[in-house]
């Protein structure tokens, strides 16, 4: 066939779509996650992690955030342009780390039954707590490997079936049950004190019961995350004990970063280093993050509260602070 | 219409419904954000 100058033209046409189309994949995995979770039927179909990922990558907010900037994200609607991103790589027991060697003689395995701050959401997986928490229990003497089952967004449920289902195939001796308490209509206290029962019947001795700390900026939690713990050891009896991480990681905060302080109908912004107020906006009789914050730390990136990085996960510095937390907590218990 | 006339018709025809449909396809398949993680990222 001859060429002709259309067929230049339509080639043309074409090359552009194709090479713009090209862009616009790559721009957009940029910013997608890849899926990290579904249902294990071995685990009664529960969701949790899926096994053998390799380097899956995830984008998460890297500010504070309220859930309906979550749905306008899904939308399409959002101009949030503040993340982070971390890969993800499971083993084949569906869990973040590698493989699980055969338990040595005289070791103890602890496992930490969680969701995404067990998990590590946000921070590369040799900077999680769980795995700050082996090495700094072994650093100080002990004979312990920890097992990091945690599952981002893991309801109390997907927690007890990974109790009933893995503990005892993976030989666990001790369990960290680590989350806060769900609301109500998620199963809320009731369904963590029958998950910790269920928990306590796979091992010797009883699950340790904590509650991850509370974020400055997770309106929610300051309202209701006080009374959780006590919800929970009401339902259980006296003799468990729930240990609240809010307040010792707020001492470790300490006056850096930012806090949001409220008076009256109104929240403001306050830099603690300075004690400057970065804005004051009326709080939202819904308890929502007002959208005024939401576009302060888009705006302002030196605006971060210290030791967390989007309103409900510590960041590696966070997961170091938790990971001593609890290995003085779990210490005398070895 | 001559017959060059209509055969460019055809091929420019042809390559901007390759194109449309590549951004009508484009359109369709937009991902969410980060899904799971905007999701789960306040627990």
């Amino acid at each position: 066939m001859k060429p002709r100058w259309y067929h230049g033209v339509a080639a043309a046409i074409a090359l552009v779509a194709v090479v713009g189309a090209v862009g616009v994949m790559r721009s957009r995995s940029r910013e997608r996650s890849d899926i990290v979770i579904g249902p294990w039927a071995e685990m009664e179909n529960e969701r949790w992690n899926l096994p053998n990922l390799q380097e899956a990558q995830v984008v998460v907010p890297d500010r504070p955030h309220d859930p309906a900037e979550a749905d306008a994200h899904r939308r399409g609607e959002s101009t949030m342009k503040r993340v982070r991103r971390f890969t993800v790589s499971t083993n084949a027991d569906h869990l973040r780390m590698g493989p699980i060697a055969p338990k040595a003689p005289g070791r103890l395995r602890i496992a930490a039954v969680g969701d995404s701050v067990t998990f590590g959401w946000g921070v590369r997986a040799e900077e999680s707590w769980t795995t700050l928490l082996e090495v700094e229990l072994q650093r100080r003497g002990h004979g312990v490997d920890i097992i990091n089952a945690g599952s981002p967004g893991a309801p109390t449920a997907s927690m007890a079936a990974w109790c009933r289902t893995q503990a005892r195939r993976l030989e666990v001796d001790r369990i960290l049950w680590v989350r806060r308490v769900p609301p109500p209509h998620m199963g809320g206290a009731r369904s963590v004190a029958e998950g910790l029962q269920t928990c306590a019947s796979v091992v010797s001795q009883r699950p340790l019961f904590l509650l991850p700390p509370i974020s400055r900026f997770d309106l929610h939690g300051r309202q209701e995350g006080a009374r959780e713990g006590g919800e929970v050891t009401a339902l259980l009896g006296p003799d468990w004990v729930a240990h609240d991480l809010t307040e010792p990681f707020r001492a470790a905060q300490g006056a850096r970063g930012e806090d949001l302080t409220f008076e009256g109908d109104k929240l403001s912004v306050v830099d603690l280093e300075s004690g400057n107020t970065w804005l004051t906006v009326p709080a939202s009789p819904q308890g929502h993050l007002p959208a005024a914050v939401s576009e302060l730390f888009e705006r302002e990136l030196t605006v971060a509260e210290a030791l967390m990085y989007d309103g409900g996960h510590p960041d590696a510095e966070g997961s170091i602070v938790m990971a001593r937390l609890i290995a003085d907590l779990v210490e005398p218990t070895l | 219409m001559t017959s060059e006339r209509r055969e460019a018709l055809w091929w420019i025809g042809g390559a901007c419904f390759v194109a449309v449909a590549l951004g009508v396809w484009l359109l369709l398949t937009a991902p969410p954000f980060d899904e799971l993680a905007t999701r789960y990222s306040v627990l």
